[in-house]
């Protein structure tokens, strides 16, 4: 309110005036609701989908399918991706007609510190690890003698409870298919920009071996409960 | 009043006592102050009242380049002066000042100005006293040009209009509509360094608290207009309602032995000083205990204005110009130092003669006049360096913790970041020695900068302290006497000079006006944040502006979290190019300016020792960019923000916050560069006609994907940034039981235990690099379109016709990831094909195969922090993505659905979509991709490698590179694809 009242005096409004301005504090909202200052996160990601979840049009649409079938993967469908691995020039693995989407509608954001005393659960080898060179174990090196007592920590909680509801994560993910294509030009080259090689993986010559679609059993988002929280610390 | 014993007695003679028609203010050598001035009133002194109601200056026709025309009234900076090939000169040309009614309309009154000269004494002894204020008027400058180019033209004379090779093209126009006032006391003479308790303020205001951050169809008063395009129609930028307030005050009881305005340092430099300060030049120096810096606005864009500027009088032009929120901004309160834990409390400001300097590569950056032999690197020989004709300034100064605010938002929807603190150790807030503004020609300039430094993390010693963590940013690198120890040298100039540089097919556009920043550090971050919201206690829609002060105030919700982004060591070269005012189209699509710019901030500290605890805290001195939220001494098994815990409205004592907790990328360096650059306000769509691909961008693009807009376009970019993914204590008040005595409202209480940062954890070295040869980024003002609002759409749950419709930053762009080179296992690449001087250097032979490091181009890195040979790389990105825009009301309401528009929103907590009387900021995108992202797009693709990411500067290449045989993995190809994300924070 000080803030405020500075601003409004440099403005020309009086401060006689601003007094009766009421914020909702911190301490209020935390006696009413029970939740604390920390931030609350919400994350959304469609990937060639619309929001309801159909693939888009613009990239093949129904012609995509929306199921596993071999007859979606035609010309038409270009949600692709293609991987290539190294010393393997030429040939792709290329995963077809991909969308999907991922919804997180609420996760907490929170910061603590650690209490000083260890409870009966803490294990100090949870801290410590094995480097890759030398195969003797040392802790991790932020948090010391593998004890992380009063250490600083950022925490995430998922507030949904799996016996009324599911709704901490939804996902959903579609690759109708899966197949080894090579590059259109025959030959054994890995400049991806050539027009006979590399991304021109979408002939579809070599049909599928294999799908795979998450989903709950109507084909829609699987939903997720993940209860609990986890703290986040020595990183 | 004491002031009654002194008049001005040989003034009484004047003839100019004629105009005198009123007694003027007293005078009193006391500190300012509205409430302190305007108790004061018709005592002795002189006041001329000047009326005018046909303006002052001239402006003819001009031509479409903005050739001066005889008969102009012309402002020169920087005059030819007859230097030869340095002469170059920067002209208001057509400068006007003119009487204005309402908004832009025309009026039959008379500006009138006043200004008043009292003399007096107190006990401090004899002073006086200097005020003048103005009535609403317009200042106006038809045409902003430089002067110089290939033909330079003899002083003060004014080329002509068919003299080719001149550079005589207009940035644009601008204009100030409104008031303003000036107020200065002192004594013992105006410039006399005994002055005691002197005080001076500088208003320009018109604003009101009720405007700003109002949602409201009828501006405010005080505006600010730049127009690129001369022509009726042409988009204006307007900075709508403002208030500014700028004031050098003495403070507390006890008198204060000043200089020109304030405080004498213990140096005794103050008033017109050749002390080097910090710019290195002469000039005039302003230092003060107490320095008030208010300026407030709204953002605003009228995308087809009725009028141009030029024709102010005619017609009532900001009205008719439909303006749309682009934001809204301010900065309000004091720089003092009280209460931080420096003993620099005040600020000082140097305004000095001097402009560019010349420099070469081999001297590199830090031998820049200003660091007067104290600064990084520098010798006795900076300060011999010779400065052309130009402007320089340097400040340095603290935020007061107490009121210093940043205010940004939109209409109905503010943020304020307050409670400002200083990290224990620095020298101040904000220390800026050395900006400089000057006119070059081609050939001139201070030379380029150097990107990275030395490899700190197994060494220590020398240029590295005792730090032996820093693994990036480096320590020292840029300022050691050996430049192969540095990183890597870049310039604007495409050629490999160090002169401005301008591609863009125009005769004699290579005058440019430099702006030089040197050594720029920013040491203070915020630790609490407010919304202000336009509704009132029950969630419904005020429309009464954030400001509302009644019975139903409207509601703030303050929020104790912190946001950091400090700045280590900015230097930036940034030339400016005058692009004509009306050639091109309406559309202004090559009119304005361009711009080369290279912007970087670093981190070369080895951190600052906190005075109190003595623990070297990492992120002092350095460039951080991370958020920070209270936290708790938690107990096991319980939490405060679960339902339960808190019992009966009674908060157990481990509820109550300790410390602040952050959590971002420390000790980073960020790179931002450009060449060609074009700046344009568009009002509509794309900003360049495709078919002449002017800027080298080969992909055709819808036009819906981009609306009306500031677009910044650029044919050569880079940009990278880099630092530890990290987080720790931010301040933190803990004693070995639990203790709280934390306080948000006692910032800079860091008395006992951890620090902040020391304690510093850190996650992952972070590298993200980006090369491209063509990038184009729009953000556009956005609103619901009326004709097709939806209850949803508006406020409350009120319909469209009385609520409000939302507003918010629209983005829309395109960026081509530029192939460093086509890898070939069999020949190989001496050279990168695309590569500039911008971009990482090829070594010689390299883009053989995909383990070839130096050709990596665009990349991502991710490194281990304590193992930082370890890591993975997406390297040489390629393909093209651009971030779908809204431009039909079809896709612009609905905006809370999913997927909304690319953009920013700040939803009010009295939006019936949520109900959960919840602010919330979103950012939201759409990104289509390869051949998705337009005609001709390129698939995205990227190589994936492990296990080598070196995280050190490696010489040549001066950047974190894969120099140890990476194990490529393979790549991928995205050939089509379109994806939307959404992020959306809110409290809980």
């Amino acid at each position: 309110m000080r803030s405020l009242g500075l601003l409004f005096l440099l403005l020309g409004v009086s401060l006689s005036a601003s007094a009766d301005l009421k914020s909702l504090d911190d301490s209020s909202l935390s006696a009413v609701t029970g939740t604390g200052n920390g931030v609350a996160l919400s994350l959304a990601i469609q990937l060639n989908t619309d929001s309801t979840g159909a693939p888009l049009s613009s990239m093949g649409g129904t012609n995509c399918g929306n199921n596993n079938s071999v007859g979606s993967l035609n010309g038409t469908c270009t949600a692709v991706m293609a991987l290539q691995f190294e010393n393997l020039g030429g040939s792709w693995l290329a995963l077809k007609n991909v969308f999907g989407m991922m919804s997180v509608p609420t996760l907490q954001l929170d910061a603590y510190i650690n209490p000083t005393t260890n409870t009966a659960f803490n294990n100090s080898y949870r801290f410590a690890y094995t480097p890759f060179e030398s195969g003797a174990i040392q802790c991790v090196p932020d948090i010391s003698s593998c004890n992380p007592a009063g250490m600083g920590t950022f925490s995430f909680t998922f507030p949904s409870v799996a016996s009324t509801n599911y709704s901490d994560i939804g996902l959903y993910l579609h690759i109708g298919g899966m197949a080894v294509e090579y590059d259109t030009g025959g030959a054994v080259c890995s400049n991806i920009n050539s027009t006979t090689c590399g991304y021109n993986v979408a002939n579809y010559a070599n049909g599928s071996f294999g799908g795979f679609i998450m989903s709950d059993a109507t084909q829609n988002m699987a939903q997720i409960s993940i209860q609990g929280r986890v703290r986040v610390y020595g990183f | 009043m004491a002031s009654d014993r002194l008049t001005l007695r040989g003034f009484r003679t004047l003839p100019l006592l004629a105009c005198l028609v009123a007694p003027a203010a007293s005078f009193a050598l006391t500190p300012l102050g509205d409430d302190a001035l305007s108790s004061t009133s018709a005592e002795a002194g002189i006041s001329l009242y000047i009326t005018n109601t046909t303006g002052l200056g001239t402006t003819g026709a001009n031509s479409a380049t903005g050739y001066l025309t005889a008969g102009n009234t012309n402002l020169f900076i920087n005059p030819n002066n007859g230097k030869g090939a340095t002469s170059a000169s920067f002209v208001d040309s057509g400068l006007q000042i003119l009487p204005i009614g309402d908004y832009g309309a025309s009026t039959a009154s008379p500006m009138t100005t006043t200004i008043s000269v009292d003399s007096g004494a107190d006990a401090n002894g004899a002073g006086f006293q200097l005020t003048s204020n103005w009535s609403r008027s317009r200042f106006l400058s038809n045409y902003l040009l430089l002067l110089g180019g290939d033909a330079p033209a003899a002083p003060y004379t004014v080329p002509a209009a068919s003299a080719t090779g001149s550079s005589a093209y207009s940035f644009g126009r601008i204009a100030v509509d409104g008031t303003g006032s000036f107020k200065l006391a002192t004594s013992k003479g105006l410039l006399n360094t005994g002055a005691i308790d002197p005080s001076m303020q500088l208003r320009f205001t018109e604003g009101s608290a009720n405007q700003f951050g109002a949602y409201s169809t009828t501006p405010g008063y005080g505006q600010f207009y730049y127009q690129q395009n001369v022509t009726a129609g042409s988009p204006q930028l307007v900075l709508d309602n403002i208030y500014a307030d700028l004031g050098f005050n003495t403070v507390g009881s006890s008198s204060i032995t000043g200089g020109m305005i304030g405080a004498c340092t213990s140096s005794g430099t103050c008033g017109v000083t050749n002390n080097q300060f910090a710019a290195g030049s002469a000039g005039l120096y302003f230092v003060t205990p107490e320095l008030i810096f208010n300026f407030t606005f709204n953002l605003n864009m009228m995308p087809s204005p009725a009028n141009s500027l030029q024709t102010s009088s005619a017609a009532y032009s900001y009205l008719t110009g439909t303006p749309q929120a682009l934001t809204v901004w301010g900065w309000t309160g004091d720089f003092s130092g009280l209460g931080g834990s420096t003993t620099n409390n005040g600020a000082g400001l140097l305004i000095g003669g001097g402009g560019v300097w010349a420099n070469s590569s081999a001297s590199y950056n830090a031998n820049v006049p200003g660091n007067g032999g104290t600064g990084p690197g520098c010798t006795s020989a900076c300060t011999a360096l010779s400065r052309a004709d130009g402007i320089n300034l340097a400040f340095h100064g603290n935020y007061d913790p107490t009121n210093f605010n940043w205010w940004i938002g939109r209409p109905g929807e503010v943020l304020q970041f307050g409670n400002w603190e200083t990290i224990p150790g620095a020298s101040w807030s904000l220390n800026a020695p050395n900006i400089t503004l000057g006119v070059v020609n081609a050939g001139q300039g201070p030379g380029g900068l150097w990107w990275g430094g030395n490899d700190c993390y197994t060494g220590t010693g020398g240029t590295c302290g005792s730090y032996t963590k820093q693994i990036m940013p480096t320590v020292g690198g840029v300022t050691g006497s050996s430049l192969t120890q540095a990183g890597q040298y870049l310039d604007t100039n495409e050629t490999g000079g160090k002169s401005p540089n301008n591609t863009n097919g125009v005769t004699g556009a290579n005058t440019a006006l430099a702006l030089l920043i040197r050594n720029l550090s920013l040491q203070a971050f915020s630790t609490s944040v407010s919304v202000y919201d336009d509704i009132d206690q029950t969630g419904t829609f005020s429309g009464t502006g954030i400001a509302n002060t009644g019975a139903a105030a409207n509601r703030v919700v303050t929020e104790p979290w912190a946001l950091i982004y400090t700045l280590g060591q900015m230097d930036a070269n940034i030339y400016l190019y005058p692009f004509g005012t009306s050639f091109g189209n309406s559309n202004s699509y090559q009119s304005g300016l361009t711009a080369d710019v290279l912007l970087m901030t670093q981190s070369f500290s080895s951190g600052y020792t906190n005075p109190t605890s003595g623990v070297v805290n990492p992120l002092g001195g350095n460039s951080n960019f991370m958020i920070g939220e209270q936290c708790f001494p938690g107990t096991a098994g319980q939490d405060c923000n679960l339902p339960g815990t808190v019992n009966g409205g009674s908060t157990p004592a481990w509820c109550n916050p300790s410390c602040l907790f952050g959590v971002g990328l420390t000790q980073a360096d960020w790179l931002w560069a450009a060449n060609n650059l074009h700046l344009n306000l568009s009002n509509n769509a794309p900003g360049y006609n495709s078919s002449t691909q002017t800027y080298g961008r080969g992909i055709a693009f819808s036009a819906a994907t981009y609306g009306p807009g500031i677009e910044f376009a650029t044919n050569d970019y880079r940009s990278e940034v880099r630092g530890f993914f990290a987080g720790g204590f931010l301040q933190s008040n803990i004693t070995s039981t639990g203790t709280v005595s934390y306080s948000m409202n006692n910032p800079g209480n860091q008395t006992t235990s951890a620090n902040i940062a020391e304690n510093q954890e850190v996650a992952v070295v972070v590298d993200i690099n980006q090369e491209s040869n063509s990038a184009d980024f729009t953000v556009s003002p956005q609103t619901t379109s009326a004709s097709s609002q939806t209850n949803t759409d508006c406020y409350g749950s009120q319909t469209c016709a009385s609520g409000r419709p939302y507003t918010y930053l629209g983005v829309a762009g395109h960026i081509t990831f530029t192939s460093p080179g086509t890898p070939n296992n069999t020949t190989g690449n001496s050279t990168d094909p695309s590569a500039t001087t911008l971009d990482i250097q090829p070594t010689a032979g390299g883009c053989k195969t995909n383990t070839d490091f130096s050709c990596d181009g665009s990349y991502i890195s991710l490194a281990e922090p304590y193992q930082p040979t370890k890591g993975i790389r997406w390297a040489d990105v390629q393909g093209d993505v651009t971030i779908l825009g809204c431009t039909t009301a079809a896709t612009c309401n609905g905006a809370l659905t999913s997927p909304s528009p690319s953009g920013l929103m700040l939803i009010s907590a009295g939006d019936p979509y949520f109900n959960d009387a919840k602010e919330r900021l979103r950012i939201a995108a759409t990104a289509a991709i390869g051949s998705m992202a337009g005609t001709n797009g390129a698939p995205l693709s990227t190589i994936v490698k492990l296990d080598s990411a070196v995280a050190f500067p490696t010489g040549a290449n001066g950047t974190l590179s894969m120099a140890n045989s990476p194990n490529a993995l393979g790549t991928i190809v995205v050939p089509a694809a379109q994806v939307y994300m959404s992020l959306t924070l809110r409290p809980q």
